[in-house]
């Protein structure tokens, strides 16, 4: 079943400057037609750096590339695309007012395709998109899932005529059940034969779907083997990490910090929240699981005050905080992260100061009169992201200039650092590499003895490694509570939410 | 990147440079003199220079404005309407007001801003009540107050003994200080520099320069993390439109002493080039408004020295203009398409 080598990689060497950063210090790699290949990493290991290389995002400053045994020079994503191969970023790029199908041709030459042969690419998209379960092509994008989209990028790839396909950390935003569906769509591709390369920081995923595994610490290969040959330990072990096990503390429960009562928001027509109660006191760390997006997001979009509820109280510490702005709200104690990390959590034209300062600039002594204190700002959050390891050469740099697991840190880090009394989180662990998310656990154990957390999430895996409780929504509704001693393994919860549904 | 950041706005200035040698080449008789007063006229003596410097106050102003605006990601375009309807109204009040000379020109500042503010706030609040664009109706309300302020001074406030539509002169003692006599030059120009120098100073090291930049790069950033967007727009209108206006009353008590109808002839559009010019950069706008002043103090002196049409130098403004509004236009246009996972 597995084909001939395609793509091979000799010795790719990357630096960037003017940093000086380098990415990649001699990384060897082959793919093969009609197999999966994962590829392991830390964060700030060089993924993302080899698979744009590949996709001729950015040039390599030494080293070969090969492509059906003959070396070839990408200077553009088309040069790779004319050879098959494609990147599926993971901050897909789709346009959100557009419909499914006008996505599926962005960027390609309208000439060919609504002059010459319209009626055959429509023909071509109706069976790929029957073949793999894509949803009705007039669909707008924004009303579609996070596994809908990336699907729409994987069938577009495909029509540009991919052999060889690029996934960058592609289940980071995923349930469960969507990576399911995501790994089938896979395995039909591989047995059309082609050739699939995915990075991803779960390791048993990785080891249960590829048929090989490439690991890079530092910029090199260190690992490049047969998945029936590995275990799980070998992987880790070449990381460079030590294996542990999440840590779970207990504390006493204290007072109530949070109590919602009867939310309801919509969105246009549509109930997005349905009447939701809760309350969280201090020492609790409560998950808000949902399989897709069933309101768990917006309910701490809610609470944090970029939306408004219809209806409907919060009280936090026993005041009505249901009027407060964003940043009365976060003067109070309570922390927020967006779940669309690019666009809310980041500001990508700024340094990383700039990006790490914006929780503190405004209070003294940080800023006296309306005046900036540089010097101390930065003494500061040098010390703050140094605590959550956040690898930087200088904090003026531009923070694009960060791996993706080193960015989720800093905004972690920006809204842990000064110990919330209510943290907001929208997947917090994702895209973070095994140690970190060690950390993050950590982090949030001890957030515990002085105040609480809210997760909200669609990754049992997830819920369930950081919560002591967690509510089950579906379909903007709260179905039902489940305590500790229930969550005994993800699937519980997987299963759970099926049977309420 | 780096290359194409420092050498486009050269390479845009020697464009204009070369274009409006070649047209006055052309349009001319005797082009060799023509050139030469062109190029060489305005240093030739302390008055020229001096008015080539002048020249140069109420675009520096306009740019400061449209850089403000800029700054916090909005888009002024009611300049000409601002600076030049504040300023009137500005003159009319200070010669209604029968006070002490130096308070009456404080009062002519003041009311100037106000009037300028107020015409860049409304497109502002139209835009966060009723979401209309503010690029539109902020030029929109500037020209309709342009033809008001026209029709101001044609009318009740006109002067009856003036040969051209304009107020009565202000008092001779309300008037800016000469730096250079006898040319126009004005103790505005250490105004407007020193405003210029406070917002390149705010900017860098004040809350309110990065919580501009945060909201113009990312407002939605900006708002999850606290900061109140719709107050900085506003706010960054405010102070666009006011400046703006400012520079037109600054205008009229250091070279006229009195409004003139269509003293303001462009300045509110060429603010735009200004700030664009040098990417918004306020502590280099006064090179690029002096950069705009030498194309039109040349030309001018020019046109007087050998007699060929000054309208000429609209025309290569209107090609700078074109030049820098496009090129800033593209490179909004080329979306950063880098991945950051
Ligand atoms: N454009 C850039 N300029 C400067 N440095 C960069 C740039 N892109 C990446 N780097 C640096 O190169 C290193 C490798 O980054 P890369 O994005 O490849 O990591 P990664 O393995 O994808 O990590 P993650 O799991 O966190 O996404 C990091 O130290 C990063 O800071
Ligand atoms: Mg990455």
């Amino acid at each position: 079943m597995r084909g001939k080598t395609i793509v091979q990689l000799l010795n790719v060497q990357k630096t960037f400057y003017p940093s000086g950063v380098k990415a990649l210090k001699g990384v060897n790699l082959f793919l093969e037609a009609g197999s999966v290949h994962a590829l392991l990493g830390a964060n700030g290991a060089g993924k993302t750096t080899l698979v744009r290389i590949l996709a001729g995002e950015i040039q390599p400053d030494a080293g070969e590339i090969f492509v059906d045994g003959r070396a070839v020079n990408f200077r553009t994503p088309k040069d790779a695309m004319r050879h098959g191969i494609v990147l599926v970023h993971q901050n897909l790029s789709l346009v959100e007012e557009l419909t499914v199908f006008e996505n599926l041709f962005l960027g390609r030459e309208p000439r060919r395709l609504f002059f010459l042969d319209r009626k055959k690419a429509e023909q071509r998209v109706k069976d790929l998109s029957e073949r793999l379960f894509l949803v009705a092509l007039d669909r707008r994008v924004v009303d579609l899932s996070m596994a809908e989209k990336q699907k729409i990028e994987i069938v577009r790839a495909l029509l540009f005529g991919a052999r060889v396909l690029l996934l960058d950390e592609p289940t980071a935003y995923l349930s469960e059940s969507e990576e399911e569906r995501l790994f089938e769509l896979l395995a039909s591709l591989k047995r059309n034969g082609c050739a699939i390369l995915f990075i991803t920081h779960d390791l048993n995923q990785a080891l249960k779907i590829a048929d090989r595994v490439t690991v890079l610490r530092e910029g090199e290969t260190v690992l490049s083997e047969e998945t029936s040959h590995l275990n799980v330990r070998q992987v880790i072990e070449a990381m460079g990490f030590r294996s542990s096990e999440s840590p779970r503390v207990d504390v006493e429960i204290g007072e109530e910090l949070l109590k919602v009562s009867d939310i309801t928001l919509r969105s246009g027509k549509r109930l997005v929240l349905d009447r939701v109660s809760l309350s969280v006191r201090q020492g609790e760390n409560v998950g808000l699981f949902g399989l897709g997006n069933d309101g768990q997001f917006d309910l701490l979009e809610v609470l944090i005050g970029l939306k408004k509820p219809v209806s409907g109280r919060i009280f936090f510490q026993a005041r009505d905080i249901t009027r407060l702005s964003i940043r009365e709200r976060r003067r109070l104690g309570i922390a927020y992260v967006p779940k669309d990390r690019l666009r809310e959590a980041l500001n990508l034209e700024g340094s990383i100061l700039e990006n790490a300062m914006v929780n503190v600039y405004r209070e003294i002594p940080f800023a006296k009169f309306g005046l900036l204190n540089w010097a101390l700002l930065q003494d500061y959050i040098h010390g703050m992201l140094k605590e959550f390891q956040v690898e930087t050469n200088s904090i003026m740099q531009p923070v694009k200039t960060l791996s993706g697991g080193n960015l989720q840190r800093l905004i972690l880090a920006r809204e842990l650092f000064r110990g919330p009394k209510l943290f907001l989180a929208c997947r917090p662990t994702s895209g973070l590499d095994a140690q970190v998310q060690h950390y993050i656990a950590e982090r949030l154990q001890q957030l515990k003895s002085w105040g609480c957390a809210l997760i909200a999430t669609n990754d049992a895996e997830e819920a369930f490694g950081l919560c002591d409780k967690v509510l089950i929504f579906s379909k903007g509704r709260l179905k039902r509570t489940l305590y500790k001693e229930q969550l005994t393994e993800p699937s519980v919860l997987v299963s759970l939410v099926g049977e309420q549904t | 990147m780096m290359h194409r950041k420092v050498l486009s706005p050269i390479l845009t200035v020697a464009i204009a440079f070369l274009l409006s040698a070649v047209i006055l080449g052309i349009t001319s008789r005797q082009p060799r003199e023509t050139l030469r007063w062109f190029f060489l006229g305005p240093f030739s003596n302390f008055y020229f220079f001096g008015n080539m410097l002048a020249a140069s106050i109420p675009l520096m102003f306009t740019g400061l404005a449209a850089c403000l605006a800029f700054s916090a990601g909005m888009f002024n375009l009611g300049l000409e309407g601002q600076h030049y309807f504040g300023a009137i109204i500005g003159t009319i009040v200070a010669l209604s007001v029968p006070t002490s000379s130096v308070s009456s020109m404080f009062l002519a500042l003041a009311v100037s801003f106000l009037v300028g503010a107020l015409l860049a706030l409304v497109p502002m609040l139209l835009r966060l009540t009723l979401g209309f664009s503010e690029l539109i109706s902020s030029f929109m309300i500037g020209q309709v107050f342009i033809y008001v302020g026209d029709f101001l001074l044609n009318g009740l406030f006109r002067d009856p003994e003036a040969a051209l539509a304009a107020t009565r002169h202000l008092d001779e003692t309300v008037v800016l200080a000469k730096i250079l006599p006898p040319s126009n030059l004005h103790a505005g120009y250490v105004v407007a520099i020193a405003l210029c120098l406070m917002f390149t100073v705010v900017r860098k090291w004040f809350v309110m320069g990065y919580e501009f930049k945060m909201v113009r790069e990312n407002p939605r950033f900006a708002k999850i993390h606290g900061m109140d967007v719709e107050r900085i727009w506003l706010l960054a209108m405010i102070l666009s439109g006011g400046v703006a206006a400012l520079g037109g009353m600054v205008e009229v008590l250091g070279v006229y002493g009195r409004a003139v109808k269509g003293f303001s002839h462009g300045n509110g559009f060429n603010g735009i080039a200004v700030s664009l010019l040098v990417r918004n950069n306020p502590a280099l706008i006064f090179l690029s408004a002096l950069f705009f002043a030498y194309l039109e103090s040349g030309a001018e002196i020019a046109s007087l020295m050998v007699q060929t049409p000054a309208e000429i130098v609209r025309l290569v403004q209107g090609i700078v203009f074109c030049l820098v509004t496009a090129e800033f236009l593209f490179s909004r246009g080329e979306r950063d398409a880098d991945s950051v996972t």
